[in-house]
């Protein structure tokens, strides 16, 4: 399978008045054309920042370095910025987290859905127009010829989120970015929308990255995830080997953290894990997640862990050094 | 249940009827305020365009064996000069109607020179903050401890008062409240993420600034800017009245009232009509600025 986007040990400086806060520390990351890459984390894991890498949307003062950022055989940090900024705006955009934000109330949803067809790929505004309600139709947006002269107050929150995933998808990008999309919705339209991601990654063959915090979706969307600690990747897995056999102790305690009808008895408490995440301001020494595991020992405090691949599969790596000891053991 | 899908269903195939303009226009009449507003405004500016054709004499001719004539309204008022005529016997109601124009055009270019250094100075503060928005906020800060009536009084003194320079200084000086306003709105838009899209899509800071941002804003500093109007419009009678300002024979409104202070114990028209007139104006267009803030409010829109 052919590799859209590669990246490697990239990092996320920001300078603070109390010192560097390493927002990202280091992270691989591969998507493969037409699949579905899920990153989970809680907040402050930096799943949010390397998004805004990805995109160049982080403020001037973030310093960016990785080995590589490469785009279907481009290597992004070494385009000129107008080079970039084709690449981004064709071949990759962007779904938001905030619909009531993110499409601009002062004009109509089909200026801003053509605009942006019509500056890059120079097509006429009777065809963008058409492409336009083609994808909103897709979208499941109702009446799309009405709502091309529509302003977005006149839409709700669902809808709009579906006009952001048209939108998305005007100039046929290779990869969509989706930056929890669906958090700002309420249950039962994020569901939709959800199915909606997943129909139209698959139809369109559309690769993406989906950020969430929520186990939940990513065990009905994901091809593969990315658990996120700390600015670092702990654990990575096709999404059937990491939901079947989770080998870091925070996957595993995410999971846990997941209340299962039937199982959970009413009135007991939910599961959670204790302790907050370390400060990402200077270096963190050992395992960043040694202060609230419930496997480590006096050796994780030392041992600063590298992703260690599983023998049996090696698309399953983790990040833990008790863990990367039993595989030491078992080959 | 069925029911409760047929109406909702019903109400989607009723949806977007009622055209853009309609909808404004609706607003629009249903506010008491800005409709009287824009009415005596709309009024005084046909006014002030057709002042040569209304006014029933030359507003600069005298005629001493003419002077000091009441008001139609007075005992001794003659419907010939309807407002009377002045001490040098030029008839007050055509000098009114000139008047109105000195008025608007100071009052306009006065804001829309203020608008354009205000609008400028404050985006580029909101939108890049930093140092940037230090520097700014600083030039900001020491315009607004500058008294603009002391200022304006020195420099008109100094380069002589007429016309365009109660305009320049105007427009120098009135530009503080766009800066604030500009740049609180813009910081509160900054972030926002259909800005973060439009940088997706590459594009430039100009069009980003230009394009996305200013149509956002656009509504409060219209409001500024009639409020702006207003208050260049007073501070140019007050010059007037100061001597510094738009220099006699020209029929300024704060000018005849200077001209008439010394009258006014006695013949209290001579300065009541040219003082009503600014009220009404200032009046008129701070009723249109309140109403346009209305209007642009989001629970005001339905």
């Amino acid at each position: 399978m052919k590799r859209i986007l590669e990246v490697k040990n990239l990092q996320v400086d920001l300078p603070t008045a109390n010192g560097t806060l390493r927002a990202v520390r280091g992270i691989d990351l591969h998507v493969n054309q037409g699949e579905m890459l899920c990153i989970v984390g809680e907040s402050g894991c930096g799943k949010s920042m390397t998004s805004m890498a990805l995109m160049g949307l982080l403020p001037k003062r973030a310093v960016i370095t990785a080995e590589a950022m490469q785009f279907d055989g481009m290597d992004l940090l070494s385009l000129s910025k107008k080079e970039r900024n084709q690449v981004r705006g064709m071949r990759m955009s962007m779904i938001f987290q905030e619909p009531m934000t993110s499409l601009n109330p002062s004009y109509t949803l089909g200026n801003q859905l053509c605009e942006g067809i019509i500056k890059h790929k120079g097509l006429s505004r009777e065809k963008a127009k058409e492409r336009a309600i083609y994808l909103l139709e897709r979208a499941g947006v109702p009446y799309p010829e009405k709502r091309l002269n529509q302003y977005p107050h006149q839409l709700s929150g669902g809808l709009r989120q579906r006009v952001m995933i048209a939108m998305a998808l005007m100039c046929e990008p290779d990869l969509i970015i989706a930056d929890e999309p669906i958090t700002a919705l309420d249950v039962t339209i994020q569901a939709q929308i959800l199915r909606l991601i997943r129909e139209l990654q698959q139809e369109f063959g559309t690769a993406v990255i989906f950020i969430t915090h929520d186990l939940g979706v990513v065990a009905r969307i994901a091809d593969r995830v990315a658990v996120m600690y700390a600015g670092q990747v702990v654990e990575t897995a096709s999404a059937e080997a990491l939901f079947a056999n989770p080998l870091h102790p925070y996957t595993q305690g995410l999971l846990n953290c997941i209340p299962i009808p039937g199982k959970t008895k009413p009135g007991s408490h939910l599961v959670s894990i204790p302790g907050v995440v370390p400060s990402l301001i200077g270096e963190l020494k050992g395992c960043a997640f040694e202060n609230r595991c419930s496997v480590s020992t006096s050796e994780c405090r030392r041992r600063t862990p590298n992703l260690a691949i599983k023998p049996s599969s090696a698309d399953h790596q983790v990040r833990c050094p008790e863990v990367s000891l039993s595989f030491q053991e078992a080959v | 249940m069925s029911n409760l899908t047929l109406t909702a269903n019903s109400a989607i195939t009723s949806l977007p009827v009622v055209p853009e303009w309609r909808r404004i226009m609706n607003r629009f009449l249903g506010h008491r305020g800005l409709m009287i507003g824009s009415v005596i405004l709309a009024v005084i500016i046909l006014a002030a365009l057709f002042a040569p054709w209304l006014a029933p004499h030359d507003p600069y001719v005298q005629n001493v064996s003419q002077r000091m004539i009441p008001p139609v309204w007075h005992d001794k008022g003659t419907w010939n000069h309807i407002l009377g005529t002045d001490k040098l016997g030029r008839d007050y109601l055509s000098r009114l109607l000139y008047g109105a124009r000195i008025s608007l055009t100071i009052g306009i270019s006065a804001a829309v020179i203020s608008g354009l250094i205000g609008t400028t100075l404050g985006v580029l503060a909101g939108y890049f903050g930093g140092r940037v928005d230090a520097v700014i906020s600083y030039i900001i800060t020491t315009r607004l401890a500058l008294p603009v009536v002391l200022v304006a009084l020195a420099m008109a003194s100094l380069v002589g008062g007429s016309l365009q320079t109660v305009i320049v200084l105007l427009g120098l000086l009135l530009w503080d409240r766009f800066a604030v306003v500009a740049r609180s709105t813009t910081q509160q838009l900054r972030d926002a993420e259909f800005i973060a899209s439009a940088k997706v899509l590459g594009a430039s800071t100009s069009y980003i600034l230009i394009r996305e941002l200013l149509p956002n804003i656009l509504s409060a500093l219209i409001v500024v800017m009639t409020l702006e109007m207003a208050h260049a419009i007073l501070l140019e009678a007050a010059l007037s009245f100061l001597g510094i300002g738009v220099q006699p024979p020209s029929p300024s409104w704060g000018l005849m009232v200077a001209e008439g202070k010394s009258y006014m114990f006695f013949q209290p028209w001579v300065i009541a009509i040219p003082g009503v007139a600014l009220m009404v104006l200032v009046l008129a267009i701070n009723l249109v600025g309140d109403g346009l803030r209305d209007m642009n409010a989001p629970e005001g829109r339905s």
